[in-house]
């Protein structure tokens, strides 16, 4: 089911890479000193811990890159959506809510697309989800719209799946 | 000219973040049980501290680079930690708001104690 792990050295660079742009972030005001000193410990550091950090190396910047200008645009939408709608609940006197737990299908099959998809589920609106079993995610929905499987997962992960099909592929 | 910009978009920013924590106390007292408290506590919190930390980095223009990291530590963490607590919370016995229907997640429970 896991698709075969990257080269050592594909992983190692990836975690150089990584550790370097961390590095000019935490080191804000931009000086070349601090450039050569990033470089080194992001070589060392990068040494040290390219296995634990990431099975797919490189493959990853692209999946960045996806991240920032596609599922990003989308998940600022859904978040600003999900404040507006607890903020209807919240300020309604009668409070409309009508909770229940459902469960969803996810045709995704990578172990980390699936925690992708359980963490943007938790914040787009109504939606939290509590737990997964395999293919199913279960959902605490708190105006249940649909309680049906297939109805409920189109509602719910809709447009962030084709999102992360398309990351993960 | 477009620092006074900047700066007044953080103020803007900073007021739409308070006003969301706001509400999401708001929703923590009025909302019935501990999962329903849990979705206003996570989504506001999630979007008023994020749009605050940035808000505070668009008008202190030197922060701005650590705001936004801050900010995506927020976004991938604040989830999790919710996620965790209902799990936890349900498994422990918290008892769901009694108006809660379906329940297909205790179908789950039952048939994971039944294997046991």
């Amino acid at each position: 089911m896991e698709k075969i792990e990257a080269s050592s050295i594909n992983r190692y660079f990836y975690a150089v890479v990584l550790y370097f742009f961390l590095w000019i972030v935490l080191t804000y005001p931009f000086s070349i000193q601090e450039w050569e000193a990033g470089t080194a410990i992001a070589l060392i550091a990068a040494l040290l811990s390219y296995k634990q950090l990431s099975v797919s190396g490189l493959k990853n910047i692209k999946r960045i890159g996806i991240l920032l200008f596609w599922y990003l645009p989308v998940f600022i939408r859904e978040l600003i959506k999900a404040n507006l709608h607890v903020a209807g609940l919240v300020l309604n006197p009668k409070m409309p809510i009508k909770p229940g737990f459902v469960k969803i299908k996810t045709n995704l099959q990578s172990q980390v697309a699936r925690v992708w998809l359980a963490n943007s589920i938790t914040l787009t609106p109504g939606t939290l989800s509590i737990d997964i079993d395999g293919q199913y995610i279960y959902i605490h929905w708190i105006t249940v719209g649909s309680t049906d499987v297939e109805h409920a997962s189109e509602e719910i992960a809709g447009s962030f799946e084709k999102i992360l099909e398309v990351m993960f592929r | 000219m477009l620092d006074l910009i900047l700066g007044w978009t953080g103020v803007v920013l900073v007021f739409v973040g308070v006003f969301f924590l706001f509400l999401g106390a708001l929703g923590i007292f009025r909302l019935p049980d501990l999962f329903n408290r849990l979705q206003a506590g996570t989504k506001a919190t999630t979007l008023g501290v994020v749009s605050t930390t940035i808000g505070v980095g668009l008008i202190a223009k030197g922060w701005l680079i650590f705001s936004l990291a801050l900010a995506i530590f927020l976004l991938m963490t604040n989830p999790i930690s919710s996620h965790a607590l209902g799990r936890a919370s349900y498994r422990a016995g918290v008892k769901p708001y009694k108006k809660t229907n379906p329940d297909l997640y205790s179908e789950k429970i039952k048939k994971e104690s039944d294997q046991k």
